[in-house]
């Protein structure tokens, strides 16, 4: 067998070396063209859609916008549904605490089982906005969700429950609505002489509601 | 076709460039032959022997095809030649009768010192060689242009000049394949001596082809020569030995060929310079060892294209592609443009001395009332629900759910099946619930339990759309047989839609 004579093969392994060498090297920087066109395409892209949104929602404002709506704002602002500084936000929770706690302790105390009865208010988090509303993305509302578990006597008590809740809504800053209730019979036989036992346990949510910027 | 051929015989070295003409230079020693291929180094050789030391031999061999017909033609070469190094073989055609053995004509250049100062300096060089070629192996060619016979003794000489003395050249052709020739020299002045000593050269080669059992019909002897030599044999064959000759004017082989020299030699390399690829007689592989390598060498040069040539297509496909995206991307930019400019115009037609931007304003009244209109009570509709429950004593309500959303499938949690009316327009409705599970007890019929259900459905539906999610009995089963303690539960669901408006 012949050996190789490795200078004879010279220029053919430098050629076919630097043919790889470039050919890699033109697909790679191709590539990297390609892919940095494609970021900066995506990114336009983006721009065009956010400022498209801008305008659209402008527009929108713009043709709904009148002076109710700013009489509208102070009204929320007033209300305490809008408050600027996230900040403020914290001490509003307090004082709803404070107000559920004297509205579940005393308030509705005569129309619960209190042994049997309890609430709990769950941590805030971040209202989902229908999306048919286009809000400004600046704009967030959070929401506390606050679970009643009540035991009562009868439904006639719920409603009278309810009222309650109603009428010291007014105390509350900001909004707060029921947004689902569950009532079910206990396992009790209702006996019309006893009433030291609750036949109706109801489930309620209140959720309340606060925004800012 | 350019080919560049060195052309040897037992007493000139020639190199030849064959371009539209042939191109001679006689080499005459070492140094002549050195500055030869120092002048280029890298144009592959083609080596054509023509000497008297080469040797021919036919044989027959068993028909074995691939490794085994290879390892019987070694074994042979060496058997013949011993272990002379410049020999081939090529198989001619299989007998007819018997095991139909191959017909095989071995040759071996008998003293290959002739080739060796040569070639020692064409691998000192690192010159490609193509191959080394026989004469006579080659001079089976010219039949493309002689009359065809079966038994065919082919003549053809070389006339004296200053550099080397003349030659015959006697092949013998079985169905216009070499099965031997004889080289031997010539010294004759006239054509009649020419003739007279042709002939007695054929003579005695036609009687050692007859006393080798060699010519089963009659030879048919090709004399190629100039006319004048012809015409001197044509006479003397007819006043002497009557051979079955035929003559074969050389000058007009030539003009065939497009050639102006007449020998052999010419017409051989005219014509070897024509064929396409001739597969090499005698070169080995350690002789060859720079054309495989030039061989090589332009394999990884066309490779070396075919990646650029490839990598340039692909990247100039993506690069297309890139363009393409570059494109649309400048679109987005113009229309952003455009967008931010009808954006800043608007912002023009913006109230003054807001607190905030108008969107944030409309976003905080939007969601705001949304969320005010949503602050319903269930008591309406408890109620109404409880004045329909009292005119059916004999259902129990277990339990009720309510519920407020935004979309019919949002509500109850457990209800994300639900599909959305097609009509249900969420920016001027929104939903409230109520999902009431309840039986029907003391049933003892399925009829009753029927009637007493639909009663209560019916007299729901006076108020709102019901939707029964659980019958009070199954209709597959009917059951009839149901006992005394059996009850019916049901689920039935309402949907009532708020219209909301912050007009």
């Amino acid at each position: 067998m012949s050996k190789i004579d490795w200078s004879a093969l010279f220029t053919g392994l430098i050629a076919l070396i630097l043919s790889i060498v470039i050919g890699t090297s033109s697909i790679i920087a191709s590539q990297h063209y390609y892919q940095s066109t494609k970021k900066w395409h995506k990114d336009q892209q983006k721009i065009f859609l956010d400022l498209t949104e801008k305008r659209f929602r402008l527009q929108e404002s713009l043709n709904v916008f009148d002076n109710l709506y700013y009489a509208r704002l102070q009204q929320f602002i007033q209300q305490g549904f809008f408050i600027q500084d996230q900040n403020l936000i914290m001490d509003q929770r307090l004082e709803m605490y404070e107000e559920i706690d004297k509205l579940f302790n005393d308030k509705l105390k005569n129309l619960l089982f209190a042994d049997k009865s309890s609430y709990e208010i769950s941590e805030q988090n971040l209202y989902d906005i229908p999306k048919f509303l286009a809000t400004d993305p600046e704009f967030k509302t959070y929401q506390t969700e606050i679970h009643f578990k009540l035991a009562l006597l009868h439904e006639g008590d719920m409603l009278k429950l309810l009222e309650r809740i109603e009428f010291h809504k007014q105390k509350f800053t900001s909004l707060l609505n029921l947004q689902s209730c569950t009532i079910k019979n206990t396992d009790e036989v209702i006996d019309t002489n006893n009433i030291s036992a609750p036949y109706l346990n109801a489930d309620c949510v209140w959720v309340w509601y606060v925004s800012t910027i | 076709m350019s080919k560049r051929i060195i052309y040897q015989s037992d007493h000139e070295l020639l190199a030849l460039e064959v371009k539209t003409v042939i191109q001679q230079i006689q080499l005459k020693n070492e140094t002549e032959f050195n500055n030869y291929l120092t002048n280029d180094p890298k144009t592959p050789i083609y080596w054509l022997i023509d000497t008297v030391k080469e040797e021919y031999q036919m044989a027959s061999l068993p028909h074995v095809l691939g490794k085994d017909r290879n390892d019987l033609i070694r074994h042979k070469k060496k058997r013949l030649f011993k272990n002379n190094s410049y020999s081939y073989a090529v198989v001619q055609d299989r007998d007819k009768q018997g095991r139909k053995d191959d017909l095989i004509l071995f040759t071996a250049i008998s003293n290959s010192e002739i080739l060796q100062p040569w070639l020692n300096l064409i691998l000192a060089y690192k010159v490609p060689l193509v191959g080394i070629y026989s004469v006579p192996i080659l001079s089976q060619q010219l039949f493309n242009l002689l009359p065809k016979a079966d038994y065919t003794l082919l003549v053809t000489d070389n006339p004296s000049i200053e550099t080397r003395p003349g030659s015959i050249r006697q092949s013998f052709f079985r169905k216009q394949k070499l099965q031997f020739s004889r080289l031997i020299p010539l010294h004759v002045s006239t054509p009649q001596e020419y003739a007279s000593y042709v002939l007695r050269q054929i003579t005695i080669t036609q009687h050692y082809l007859e006393n080798n059992r060699l010519l089963p019909e009659e030879l048919s002897i090709i004399i190629l020569t100039t006319a004048d030599k012809c015409q001197a044999c044509e006479t003397l064959n007819s006043n002497t030995v009557n051979l079955n000759l035929q003559f074969t004017d050389s000058q007009a082989l030539a003009n065939q060929l497009n050639s102006k020299e007449l020998s052999l030699q010419n017409f051989i390399v005219t014509l070897f310079t024509r064929s396409w690829q001739v597969k090499n007689h005698y070169a080995k592989v350690a002789d060859r060892l720079y054309l495989l390598h030039r061989r090589g060498r332009i394999i990884m040069y066309l490779i070396s294209v075919l990646i650029l040539a490839g990598t340039i297509v692909a990247g100039g496909f993506i690069v297309q592609d890139t363009l393409k995206v570059k494109q649309k991307g400048q679109n987005f930019l113009t229309k952003a443009n455009i967008v931010q400019e009808e954006l800043e115009q608007l912002r023009r037609k913006e109230l003054p001395d807001l607190p905030f931007r108008s969107e944030l304003i409309v976003s905080i009244v939007d969601v705001g009332l949304r969320l005010q209109a949503k602050h319903i009570s269930p008591k309406a509709t408890w109620e109404k629900l409880s004045m329909v429950l009292n005119a059916h004593s004999r259902l129990i309500l277990n339990k009720l759910e309510w519920e407020v959303a935004n979309f019919p499938n949002e509500i109850f949690k457990d209800n994300n099946t639900q599909e959305v009316a097609a009509d249900f327009q969420p920016k001027q409705y929104f939903v409230e619930g109520v999902r009431v599970h309840g039986e029907i007890a003391d049933s003892k019929s399925y009829k009753e339990i029927s009637h007493i259900f639909n009663k209560f459905v019916h007299d729901l539906s006076q108020h709102w759309q019901v939707k029964i999610l659980q019958q009070p009995y199954n209709t597959n089963r009917k059951l009839q047989k149901r006992s005394e303690e059996t009850k019916a539960p049901f689920i039935v669901e309402i949907l009532i839609p708020h219209s909301y408006s912050h007009e």
